[in-house]
């Protein structure tokens, strides 16, 4: 009686003839999963002086913020008034943290500077340089009550230069 | 072949359900139609610039998205414009100047091109994308953003991957928890 009933009931089900749309998608999804883009790619803009305005520049008598990137360690520095502060490395490398909140009390103390230039000695990976040019870029705090990352934004203008040779 | 006692009673057990035989394709048909418009709406967002398959890019917490640019890209062996392979990085370390002639001759090249499209004459609004390998040393940058100085082009752009900072990651995750 059982085996009559289920029988029965396959012969009325309708058969959809999705063949088709089968090959259809079997054919679409792999070739969207390889044209898919996982890793999404953003840009870095600098801050080049033109030629005309790289001659006025020196006039102002301003902080003219300097960071050298050495092997060894990162100085932060005023072409005025000379260094300010060595970030030597730590064990694992730069001390991007240190410099992140170096450059903080730098801004506090001029907060309409928005522009820095980058001196690179030049066996200094690129990976550093960006690294570096985020950390001046902007500094990201943890708002503990929201648990929320702000960022604040340090000196986003960043030109790239060749480091003086150590003396 | 004389097929063992339990062969025997799974052909008798096919043979007596073969009628009912039928996919059920309905979950995978779910899941394909799912996925092809997730698929389809992500490569929807037009990718600016080519697929660095050959090259890291460094990783930077960025997020401003690429323009469409002249794209000079530095492999660790090649250097290539717009795809299109100019100069071997072993002969560029190789000599001592500054400028990489055959890198400016070819964004020459392409800054004549670009003016017949548009009417991008103005040599500061030019602008070119650094796509480098993050291994490459400064010293090679250097001689590549100085040769686009030197072609009159007046923006230049680093490309980078994006990612999350550990400082973001350590928030999301501490929220999920």
């Amino acid at each position: 009686m059982s085996l009559l009933r289920s029988r029965n009931r396959h012969r009325e089900t309708v058969e959809l003839n999705i063949t088709a749309f089968m090959n259809l998608m079997v054919i679409l999804v792999p070739f969207l999963l390889i044209t898919a883009v996982f890793s999404q790619v953003s840009i870095l803009e600098l801050n080049l002086p033109a030629d005309g305005t790289a001659a006025a520049e020196p006039a102002e008598p301003e902080l003219q913020l300097e960071i050298t990137i050495r092997g060894t360690s990162i100085d932060v520095g005023d072409r005025g008034t000379g260094l300010l502060a060595v970030i030597e490395n730590t064990p694992e490398g730069y001390d991007f943290d240190g410099l992140g909140s170096y450059l903080q009390q730098v801004k506090q103390r001029f907060p309409d500077k928005s522009d820095a230039t980058l001196l690179l000695e030049p066996e200094i990976s690129y990976q550093t340089l960006v690294a570096v040019m985020d950390r001046v870029r902007v500094i990201e705090q943890l708002n503990e009550g929201a648990n929320q990352v702000v960022a604040y934004e340090l000196f986003p203008e960043i030109a790239i230069g060749d480091a003086p040779v150590r003396n | 072949m004389r097929s063992s006692g339990r062969a025997a009673r799974m052909d008798r057990h096919h043979k007596r359900h073969k009628r009912n035989v039928a996919l059920n394709l309905v979950s995978l048909m779910d899941i394909f139609t799912i996925l092809v418009f997730f698929l389809l709406v992500n490569s929807s967002e037009v990718q600016t610039l080519p697929n660095a398959r050959d090259l890291e890019l460094p990783e930077s917490i960025a997020e401003q998205r690429p323009r469409e640019t002249v794209v000079v890209m530095v492999t660790d062996s090649d250097l290539l414009v717009q795809g299109r392979s100019v100069a071997l990085i072993a002969d560029i370390t190789s000599r001592n100047e500054l400028i990489i002639p055959e890198l400016k001759a070819e964004l020459q090249r392409q800054s004549e091109r670009m003016l017949r499209q548009s009417t991008q004459d103005d040599p500061l609004e030019r602008e070119v994308t650094i796509m480098g390998d993050k291994e490459i040393p400064y010293s090679l940058l250097r001689r590549v953003m100085a040769t686009a100085t030197d072609a009159d082009y007046g923006r230049l752009s680093l490309a980078v991957a994006q990612t999350t900072s550990d400082l973001r990651l350590a928030a999301f995750n501490s929220a999920g928890q």
